[in-house]
């Protein structure tokens, strides 16, 4: 199934302003990370999001938060609920308009939801 | 009649041609039309793919262009490609190339010729050529302006000074919208694709005929069959007067104020006594306009902006309908419109940008189908992607709530031509001509083709 879900995140790796895609169970575990360049500045957010994971997964599940985002210097990351289970973190650069990524994120949640067979709530994801 | 919708959201050339190689297996005909929209992220390798597409389909005759996104019943995206492949006698490709609006349109008309039974029209209403031209637009705004302009005495040098410079924008930039419909042949339906990127670059927006750029010209996919072509505007209906209509643009806008206007073809001189560009620094004190480098800056990376949540509403003298022109921070003095503005009252409303309603209420164009088992073809206004962000993707859940069969696109704000509108749109601002610079949407449903 990873490697299904590596496939369907496959076109917003590509993106340019994506700089790692990063796919958490609820526990904080990452199950899938695809990072461009693997350097210092990398392992340092890595290392910042894991010690922030548990409490934002609190949030995102018991407080109905539709999405988290961090904001660093030039960077930012952001975490979409995609089940019960499962969070995917994108970290981008906000040089450019996020408008069509955040569009294409949409997808890419709705196309692994599919695959892990959950159906959205509407409460998580109302209008 | 065969219809099939293939897309990838692969930005690369190797990937693109991985994912259509396997896709192009499951094809179970050979098409004789191609459509192809591709997203900006396929920019860099648009050629080779249009080069792939060629050698794959030699005798297909080919049409697009760039689009911001697509949808289709399986998945919608801001990037890759989408084609429609169409197997039918019921459909051809005409296009021409002019001086001007008049005659690369009244061309394309008689290319047309009759009997079509809808028409979806492809033309860029700005385009932007290269650094070069945009230096001669800024240096020619600045002879116009400071050598001209400023020293005309009265409303009428003025106005004469704006037809000058409208001509000169006409010629090599702009392609107003409602003069291009007007044009066009009266009798069959016809929907405009007036293209301008959400964020423009030099070279866009970019238009493709049988795998060629055809630079600075228009295209028509004409259609002949059982076909019904639907247009929709997120607005209320127009008033019966300027005043009616003004009321009614107070009630749904917010912060809106009645200005003066100097204009003439499709140029604007001044608002309420002062520059374009300086009645929106004025009114919106986080605006400050770019200096020219900045402009050229953002031109070259792609990343000019033609979209604004800031605009002027002019009310049409023939209908009482209305049309809005964004107004953006750039360095221009005398400020072009993509619409021809001879058909407006000179005073006009300044307001700011909203949809009532959200989403669901472009969601409405889906309600207006008449064909239950037909393929449909849909363009929504690209001013949804900003505006909306991720939930964009309701507007697909409508269209899967109507349409079994679909291919949408997300391009710049559509505009109709059609004796056959179903109520008085805000956006009618010529008799059977509809126009607005955001709130749009089009549908073309396909039930047989002959």
């Amino acid at each position: 199934m990873l490697l299904e879900i590596s496939e369907i995140v496959k076109p917003i790796v590509f993106d340019r302003n994506v700089q790692m895609v990063v796919l958490y169970r609820i526990d904080g575990i990452p199950l899938l990370t695809e990072i461009k360049e693997r350097n210092m500045r990398m392992l340092n957010v890595l290392f910042h999001l894991e010690n922030q994971i548990k409490s934002m997964l609190y949030y995102i599940f018991n407080r109905n938060i539709d999405e988290v985002s961090f904001k660093f210097k030039d960077t930012v990351i952001r975490m979409y609920p995609i089940s019960r289970t499962l969070v995917l973190a994108i970290m981008a650069s906000d040089e450019f308009s996020l408008y069509k990524l955040e569009a294409d994120i949409e997808s890419v949640c709705d196309r692994i939801r599919e695959l892990v067979r959950y159906e959205r709530k509407d409460d998580l994801h109302a209008l | 009649m065969n219809v099939k919708t293939i897309c990838t959201p692969f930005s690369r050339y190797e990937e693109i041609v991985r994912d259509l190689e396997s896709k192009f297996s499951e094809l179970d005909f050979d098409p004789k039309i191609l459509l192809v929209f591709l997203t900006d992220s396929v920019w860099d390798d648009h050629e080779k793919v249009l080069e792939y597409l060629k050698s794959k389909f030699p005798n297909t005759r080919m049409a697009g262009c760039f689009v911001e996104g697509y949808a289709t019943p399986e998945s919608s995206w801001m990037r890759g490609l989408v084609i429609l492949l169409i197997d039918s006698d019921g459909v051809d490709v005409f296009w021409a190339k002019g001086r001007n609006t008049a005659e690369t349109f009244t061309k394309l008309g008689s290319e047309i010729g009759s009997g079509w039974d809808s028409v979806l029209l492809i033309f860029p209403a700005f385009y932007f050529p290269g650094k070069f031209d945009a230096l001669k637009v800024y240096f020619n705004n600045i002879y116009y302006y400071n050598l001209r302009y400023r020293r005309a005495r009265t409303v009428e040098e003025k106005i004469k000074v704006l037809k000058d410079y409208s001509r000169m924008l006409e010629s090599r930039y702009i392609f107003p919208v409602n003069r291009v419909l007007r044009s066009m042949p009266e009798g069959t339906p016809i929907i405009g694709m007036n293209l301008m990127p959400l964020e423009a670059k030099f070279g866009t927006p970019r238009i493709f005929v049988d795998y060629e750029n055809i630079g600075r010209g228009g295209v028509a996919v004409c259609f002949k069959g059982k076909v019904n072509s639907v247009f929709h505007d997120v607005f209320p209906e127009r008033g019966n007067s300027f005043e009616e209509t003004v009321e009614i643009l107070k009630t749904y806008f917010p912060n809106v104020e009645i200005v003066d206007v100097v204009k003439k073809g499709i140029a604007i001189g001044e608002i309420n006594g002062i520059r374009p560009v300086d009645f929106l620094e004025m009114k919106v004190r986080a605006y400050k306009t770019l200096n020219k480098d900045a402009t050229l800056e953002k031109l070259e990376s792609g990343r000019f902006q033609t979209v604004s949540p800031y605009g002027i509403a002019f009310i049409s003298k023939e209908t009482f309908g209305s049309s809005v022109l964004g107004l953006l921070p750039y360095p221009i003095s005398i400020y072009p419109s993509l619409f021809d503005l001879d058909v407006f009252y000179d005073t006009a409303v300044f307001l700011g940008e909203q949809f009532r309603d959200g989403i669901k209420s472009f969601g409405r164009l889906f309600e207006k189908k008449i064909f239950s088992d037909s393929f449909d073809l849909f363009v929504i206004d690209h001013n949804t992607i900003p505006m909306f962000g991720r939930k964009i993707h309701r507007i697909v859940d409508f269209a899967k709530e109507f349409c079994s069969n679909f291919m949408g696109l997300f391009s710049s704000n559509p505009s109709f031509k059609s004796k056959l509108l179903d109520r008085p749109y805000l956006s009618e601002i010529e008799r059977n001509l509809c126009f607005n610079v955001s709130g749009t949407s089009v549908m073309i449903e396909i039930e047989h083709l002959r």
